[in-house]
């Protein structure tokens, strides 16, 4: 399955709200499809909201392993893409920082 | 807020605001107040500034929007600012750094962060909760526990890896982030919040770590 990130959220690539609409979407295809590719065709998107909350908060609930296997982010701009690695490795160690603290309170 | 920019130096460079054109003089884009995030003046200001600084870089001009965007979020989302907050941006072409700055009139970050009841932070200083706020990761007044907090982290470490700071004003509290960690300064109080990021946009950031994308 194909999301083109224009399709989804137009001209407002900013906000948390705008990342939440792009989630949506990608969550709806993790249902239905074996990978989900995100085409944001070159757009530079320079928001750290907007990609933490439309990809990066994947990670809270799902494993990196997961998300690669599944989920393809192409036609990304290079300071972004690494803009979200970042972010979505954070969000990663805060998912595996909050089970340790479950598992050492059990 | 008025008295505050006077005591900070910005009331110089007060304008009326609103949606006149971008106004330069040397070395400053004039003070512009912003009742919500508009995403064509945050990027018209990367463009301009990243003109202005030599040997900016696409990956510099990315930074300097990521910043400006960052702050303005941070106050749109969280001050409760009635005033809406003012933009002030400088670069220095000889020493390639480049200066940005947001003051709003809302309820500051030590308010905001208890106000969401963050058990940690109820007993602790003004100075305290905001280097909470700067340096730990998941500490946000975003309402519903939905995640955020990563804002002003990521500014801090744009700063520092840049050769940078950045400064905080908020309540009884002035503190500066450094590579060396942060100093905290008595303030006059300040009911808003104040940030500058000062950075040098062409330092390019530290190799990737781990690629998921």
């Amino acid at each position: 399955m194909k999301i083109r990130v224009r399709d989804v959220c137009k001209e407002s690539r900013v906000f948390r709200e705008d990342g939440v609409r792009l989630r949506h979407a990608i969550e709806e295809g993790w249902l239905r499809a074996d990978t989900v590719e995100v085409d944001f065709e070159q757009i530079r998107i320079a928001s750290a909201s907007f990609l933490d909350e439309g990809i990066a908060v994947l990670a809270l609930r799902l494993s990196l392993d997961e998300i690669k296997r599944k989920l393809r982010v192409v036609n990304l701009t290079e300071p972004d893409r690494r803009l979200l690695n970042e972010l979505t490795l954070a969000r990663a160690r805060e998912r595996r920082g909050f089970e340790s603290a479950t598992a050492g309170s059990d | 807020v008025r008295e505050f920019l006077n005591q900070i130096g910005f009331d110089k460079f007060a304008n009326a605001g609103g949606s006149a054109p971008l106004q330069i003089e040397p070395g400053t884009l004039k003070l512009r107040q912003l009742d919500a995030l508009d995403p064509l003046y945050v990027r018209s200001v990367a463009e301009l500034l990243a003109q202005r600084v030599p040997g900016t870089s696409e990956e510099a001009q990315h930074t300097i929007e990521l910043c400006l965007n960052e702050l303005l979020q941070n106050v749109f989302e969280h001050a409760d600012s009635r005033i809406g907050c003012f933009v002030q941006a400088r670069w220095h072409a000889e020493r390639e750094n480049v200066r940005l700055a947001v003051v709003d009139g809302g309820i500051g970050i030590p308010s905001a962060l208890r106000r969401k009841l963050v058990a940690s932070l109820q007993r602790s200083g003004d100075d305290n909760v905001i280097i909470a706020a700067v340096t730990h990761r998941g500490i946000s007044s975003r309402a519903g526990g939905r995640p955020g907090g990563l804002g002003l982290k990521l500014l801090r470490e744009i700063a520092v890896e840049r050769g940078g700071c950045v400064t905080v004003i908020a309540g009884n509290a002035k503190v500066i982030f450094k590579q060396t960690g942060p100093r905290i300064y008595k303030s006059p109080v300040f009911r808003g919040t104040a940030i500058e990021i000062d950075f040098r946009p062409t330092i390019p950031a530290s190799p990737p770590g781990e690629e998921i994308f």
